[in-house]
């Protein structure tokens, strides 16, 4: 394993006021591959990936304990620019929540707020943004038109083009296909494939195939517990645990 | 997933059913070749319709439970190794298919050539079939670790036949076309051997998803 990681989480622990629901979790993200994190219904998963930018800050009575760094900086240190954190660590959510606004100005959103104002600029954001996420094609002709008036598959990719607008490095995705067709599905994976160029993606998915399928690392979670993490291939070939053989087998409880 | 478990189950029996068919028709084609008993050889050529039916079966299960399971990790080692099985055991019963019909020819061309150790080569080739197939059926791969010694046992008796045919052929050149014969069901059998190594390395990595190569000393001939 040779890949440069992006984040190393190491002894981490997260409680829900008195219920505890990571346990000393361990995993690394690596840079420029997709990881994915599998398992069971409450087994702490997208808890595990809420945390990465910090979006378990606005629960109540969220509490961590250990190891998550970005970069080799912890971001759970005291002083830690949550903003800043999550313009490099972007997410993309189960069901597509694109802004009541135009196409264009839900992917202009993020960069006026960081700043920039020159048209030309953000007109560039928007197309580039838009190529990336493989909707340029589809909307290039109707961006002033209302993000909603478009298909769930459509406004979830408009939502990663939005998330691309500020030029994350990295893009945390829960269930970003769940809600979704599986023509829409397949353009959401070749999407997620075609983005492990210029950015790191971790995916929470229900759908064991398709962590097969687009991902480089995956990780096996079992109530609140990281049971294997291992690449991709491995897992699903010849997983070393018992449990994770069980669960991407179908021999569960 | 109890379906898939069911249709698993199903596929090892119809595959254990096939390489205990190929396994009786090797040791029936060799049989009839020493005894010269034509109905016995027929019998052979005519079982390697069922081997070959029971490999389009085979087949077309496998690929249903790719389709409809998508199977991964051990029910996913299970479903390659059995694609891969049925081929290795189409090729056991061809050979067994060509020794019969050697048998056939044979029958009408006696020669002097003593057939101990082609009788030798039969008793090692069908172990190792019969022990293949029960490794996978129990999924129990202690016992094919002996399988690169046994697959130089073939070599060795190959080359003696060879040797000896050669020998026949000298002193009795008017039936070099029958000693040629010997020499390839020599060949067949040492085939086998072969199709049996890559059976048991595929069993092995069913079993372990580990992917070990069997491989015989003996070298040239």
């Amino acid at each position: 394993m040779t890949d440069t990681n992006v984040m190393d989480i190491e002894g981490f622990n997260l409680w829900y006021g008195d219920k505890q629901a990571l346990f000393d979790v361990a995993m690394n993200v690596r840079k420029n591959k997709i990881t994915a994190l599998i398992g069971p219904s409450g087994c702490g998963k997208s808890t595990l990936l809420r945390c990465m930018n910090r979006m378990n800050d606005i629960v109540d009575g969220c509490r961590v304990q250990g190891k998550m760094t970005y970069h080799g900086q912890d971001i759970y240190e005291r002083g830690t620019d949550v903003m800043a954190l999550r313009k490099r660590i972007g997410m993309i959510f189960q069901k597509p929540n694109p802004f009541p606004m135009s196409v264009r100005d839900n992917i202009t959103y993020g960069p006026k707020i960081h700043g920039i104002t020159k048209q030309s600029e953000l007109d560039e954001i928007v197309e580039r943004s838009l190529k990336q996420a493989v909707l340029w094609d589809e909307v290039h002709d109707r961006l002033d038109q209302s993000a909603l008036s478009l298909s769930g598959g459509q406004q979830q990719r408009l939502c990663i083009a939005r998330t691309l607008s500020i030029n994350p490095e990295v893009i945390l995705m829960d269930e970003p296909t769940s809600a979704l067709d599986p023509i829409a599905t397949a353009k959401i994976e070749d999407l997620a494939v075609e983005l492990e160029k210029d950015y790191t993606v971790v995916i929470v998915t229900h759908n064991m195939q398709q962590a097969a399928r687009i991902s480089d690392y995956t990780g096996f979670m079992y109530i609140g517990r990281m049971i294997e993490f291992d690449r991709t291939e491995r897992i699903f070939s010849k997983p070393s645990d018992e449990l994770t053989e069980r669960y991407i087998t179908g021999r569960f409880g | 997933m109890k379906r898939l478990a069911a249709d698993m189950k199903e596929m090892t029996s119809s595959i254990t059913e096939m390489g205990e068919l190929v396994a009786d028709m090797l040791e029936r084609s060799v049989n009839s070749l020493v005894n010269s008993d034509i109905q016995s050889a027929e019998g052979v050529i005519k079982d390697y319709d069922r081997v070959a039916h029971l490999e389009a079966l085979i087949e077309d299960e496998a690929l249903r439970i790719l389709i409809l399971y998508q199977p991964m990790a051990s029910d996913m080692r299970f479903t390659a190794t059995a694609l891969k099985l049925i081929t290795y055991l189409e090729r056991i019963g061809k050979y067994s298919k060509n020794i019969a019909k050697a048998a056939v020819y044979l029958r009408e061309r006696p020669t002097t050539y003593r057939m101990i150790d082609v009788y030798a080569m039969c008793d090692v080739a069908v172990e190792m079939v019969r022990g293949v197939i029960s490794a996978f059926e129990n999924r129990n791969i202690k016992d094919l670790e002996r399988y690169a010694e046994m697959d130089d046992k073939l070599d060795h008796y190959r080359i003696s036949v060879i040797e000896d045919n050669v020998k026949h052929m000298r002193i009795d050149p008017t039936s070099i076309e029958a000693y040629t014969y010997y020499i390839s069901v020599a060949k067949y059998l040492e085939r086998v051997g072969d199709n049996a190594c890559k059976i048991a390395e595929k069993v092995i990595y069913m079993v372990s998803g580990k992917r070990i190569e069997i491989d015989s000393a003996v070298r040239g001939l």
